[in-house]
């Protein structure tokens, strides 16, 4: 008990003396600030990726492509009668899909816009995990009409406006806005297969199958039965795994990058505390030295320095983490993934909050952990006779 | 006493102070050089675009028909084509990945100027079919020696049924490209379409690239091809190097400004706390610098004498931050290079941040220095 009220006074006498050290306090909450509000900014672009390619229903979606090339109708046969395909009214939920690219040039200054293109069968569209329109409607078989991602409206607000899309000699007219939550799946144009294999002058073939399957479980004695089939070459794929590879080598830099740096950033944070907090010991070694002649014993000499540190650092991440929030929670933004631009939410997750707290209170005890020890060890008459 | 030795002995009193304020200039200068090497990695992608050089590809992700090549050519205001097809395979061991692109190799050099070869390389080169060339780092890696025999195993199937497929060595090539555009072993294009024994991937290609005689015909030559394949089955879509490459760059967009903002950030605080502790350690020594004054020290010395301690703590701290800056980019690159491909530490970025560390440690000092000259001397005397 003793102890314990030794301890709040100590710590009261630190806190308020503070005043009188602001500079120096206000240096080290900084330091602790900065590295805390880039470890959060960074996590936040890594999140706003990660968040959305993890959704529902992905891992029952099955992208079956050729390692030959194209695929034609007797792919497309040998699919739906593959074992594991949901079916809806007996119809199995199979959709061919191909891909195109949409180069539009003179987008911006110096900037061409890399966007894709998928095609799918109009009327089968509901095979997409979590598809959705959000705004307008689906574009229609038999017109040159296109839908956007909700990304891609991001990223070209201007096509939703009512103008038309040049591609391959034609004018197509955005017809509508869709949604799947996937950060890379919903920046892309959406067109009807028929129209684009038109267009493409691709005949009927077309690159991969969307198959929806009964349930995850089905998945290997799918993928067996669809590599087992002559001539197809079939590569067979969930989505969520396809999403994993996408973000993958993105969310490797990004970890990389956010690892060193918050590492180095901290080692210099700590540095600077460590230095301040071993001169703010120093300086005042006269004035403990009494305190301990007085009866205050080592442990509340050591919890009032340490906990000046961990007081300082904590209050560094919470404002480093606040203005992390106000700044970049939310934020929409674009960048290039897999040679396509794409647009994303930052994302300031309750765990990233909760590391960059705990990464300011590992800090706040690094830089006052041996100071403190120094100042409760420090010889007192030796200090007396000094101070 | 020398003046160094004054300094010398400034920093002895306080070792912990001297070695922490150090250690934070060490890790300013370590960020700033891997983050200086990350935005290069962006830059180098501008500057590897030839601003003469466009590339076809087939928009439908496809390949295109060698044929095109030759349409291609007979466009006004270009110098040269070439083509190429990968094929992949792995050395005595899988694992030990080979990737083989297939060329017409002198119209490949004269696309790509910034590849060399020894004459009698090139020579040897187009004498012999079966000849291909390895880039340095590849050939290193390999521990490959010109005039030996390459097998690629795990190719493409054959004519003949094998699917191992043998090159030999006529030389190594070298180039200001960095080591990730150096991997490929660079074969005839002829080579390896006649051996292919699938029918249907014969006399194909994965990309066309052209070379213009003049940048500023670039944007009209990829018209003209355009349109020329606009009623072909594959189109082509051909984009100029230059233009393609600034715009993967712009595109990367908010990611290089949180690099920048993240630089800037670390600057200014490792700035904040090298100028917080320089001056607290000449608040603590007003009196010593008082009692120097009054021995008959100048005020210019003294103030020379706290640029000489600032410069020791930035020049030692910068040339360790650049050393370990230097060796974490190195840990970094091999995970970073497929997407970034010229993460590599530039002589210029050294060069700024030599200048930077200059500049700070003069910044550093001034404030403390002008403490100094304005002392009061008889008054900070009085006080000890």
């Amino acid at each position: 008990m003793e102890a314990l009220h030794q301890t709040l006074t100590l710590c009261r006498w630190n806190y308020l003396s503070l005043r009188a050290r602001l500079r120096n306090a206000s240096v080290v909450v900084f330091g602790f600030f900065v590295v805390v509000l880039v470890f959060v900014a960074v996590l936040s672009v890594r999140d706003g990726i990660l968040g959305s390619e993890m959704r529902p229903g992905t891992d029952r979606l099955v992208i079956v492509s050729s390692s030959h090339g194209s695929l034609d109708a007797s792919a497309l046969d040998a699919v739906n009668q593959a074992p594991g395909v949901a079916r809806m009214n007996s119809e199995p939920e199979t959709a061919a899909t191909a891909f195109g690219a949409l180069v539009i040039r003179n987008w911006r200054p110096d900037m061409l816009g890399l966007a894709s293109i998928l095609a799918i069968d109009t009327s089968r569209v509901g095979v997409l995990p979590n598809f959705r329109v959000v705004e307008g409607r689906m574009m229609r078989p038999g017109f040159n009409e296109m839908m956007m991602g909700e990304g891609a409206r991001q990223i070209y607000p201007e096509y939703l406006a009512g103008r038309t899309i040049p591609w391959r000699h034609r004018k197509w007219t955005v017809v509508g806005v869709y949604s799947t939550g996937s950060v890379t799946r919903d920046s892309r144009f959406l067109v009807d297969l028929r129209q684009f294999q038109d267009a493409t002058k691709a005949g009927a073939t077309f690159s991969g199958v969307d198959v929806r399957l009964l349930s995850p479980g089905a998945f290997s004695r799918f993928k067996k039965y669809m590599e087992a089939q002559p001539n197809l070459g079939a590569v067979v794929k969930t989505m969520a795994e396809e999403d994993e590879e996408v973000g993958k080598q993105f969310r490797v830099i990004l970890a990389l990058a956010d690892g060193v740096i918050t590492i180095l950033m901290a080692a210099g944070a700590i540095f600077a505390a460590l230095n301040i907090m071993y001169a703010n010991v120093a300086s005042r070694s006269g004035e403990l030295a009494v305190l301990r002649a007085l009866g205050f014993s080592r442990f509340p000499v050591l919890a009032a320095i340490l906990s000046e540190a961990v007081l300082l650092a904590l209050a560094g991440g919470v404002i480093g983490v606040a203005l992390a929030v106000i700044a970049f929670g939310g934020l929409e933004t674009s960048t290039l993934m897999g040679g396509w631009l794409v647009s994303f939410r930052l994302a300031i997750t309750p765990s990233a909050i909760f590391i960059a707290l705990l990464l300011a209170l590992g800090m706040g005890v690094a830089g006052g952990l041996f100071p403190a020890i120094r100042a409760a060890r420090q010889p007192v008459a030796a200090a007396l006779r000094e101070g | 006493m020398t003046d160094s030795a004054l300094v010398f002995a400034g920093f002895r009193r306080h070792k912990m102070r001297t070695l922490f304020t150090v250690l934070s200039v060490t890790v300013a200068f370590a960020i700033f050089l891997v983050l200086a090497t990350l935005y290069n990695g962006f830059a180098g992608l501008v500057n590897y675009g030839r601003a003469q050089r466009l590339d076809v590809w087939s928009d439908g992700f496809g390949k295109l028909p060698v044929h095109y090549a030759a349409k291609i050519a007979s466009i006004d205001g270009i110098r040269a084509v070439a083509y190429q097809i990968s094929i992949f395979g792995h050395f005595r061991a899988p694992g030990n990945d080979v990737s083989v692109v297939g060329v017409p190799f002198a119209q490949y050099m004269a696309v790509y100027p910034e590849l060399s070869v020894t004459d009698t390389e090139r020579r040897a080169m187009l004498a012999d079919r079966r000849c291909a060339i390895a880039g340095a780092p590849l050939a290193k890696k390999m521990a490959w020696k010109i005039g030996d025999t390459i097998p690629v195993a795990g190719g493409p199937p054959q004519k003949n049924g094998g699917t191992t497929w043998h090159f030999r060595l006529c030389g190594i090539f070298r180039s200001t490209l960095p080591d990730s555009f150096m991997q490929n072993l660079v074969a005839h294009y002829e080579y390896l379409n006649d051996g292919m024994a699938d029918a249907s991937a014969r006399d194909q290609v994965d990309q066309i690239v052209v070379m213009t005689g003049n940048a500023r015909n670039v944007s009209r030559v990829a018209r003209t091809i355009e349109r020329k394949f606009a009623n072909a089955q594959p189109t082509a879509m051909a984009l100029p190097e230059g233009e393609l490459y600034l715009s993967v760059v712009k595109s990367f967009g908010d990611v290089g400004a949180i690099v920048t903002w993240v630089g800037l950030a670390v600057f200014l605080s490792m700035l904040l706390v090298t100028g917080n502790a320089m001056s607290n350690s000449v608040r603590e020594r007003l009196s010593e610098f008082a009692l120097l004054r009054a021995l008959g020290f100048s005020r210019r010395r003294l103030a020379w004498q706290v640029m000489r301690e600032s410069g020791w703590i930035v020049g030692v701290g910068a040339g360790l931050g650049l050393v370990l800056g230097w060796r974490l980019c190195l840990m970094m690159a091999p995970s970073v290079e497929n997407v970034l491909p010229f993460f590599v530490v530039n002589p210029q970025a050294v060069a700024i941040a030599v200048l930077l560390a200059a500049f700070f440690s003069i910044l550093t000092a001034i404030v403390p220095a002008q403490r100094i000259t304005a002392l009061p001397v008889a008054d900070t005397l009085r006080r000890i």
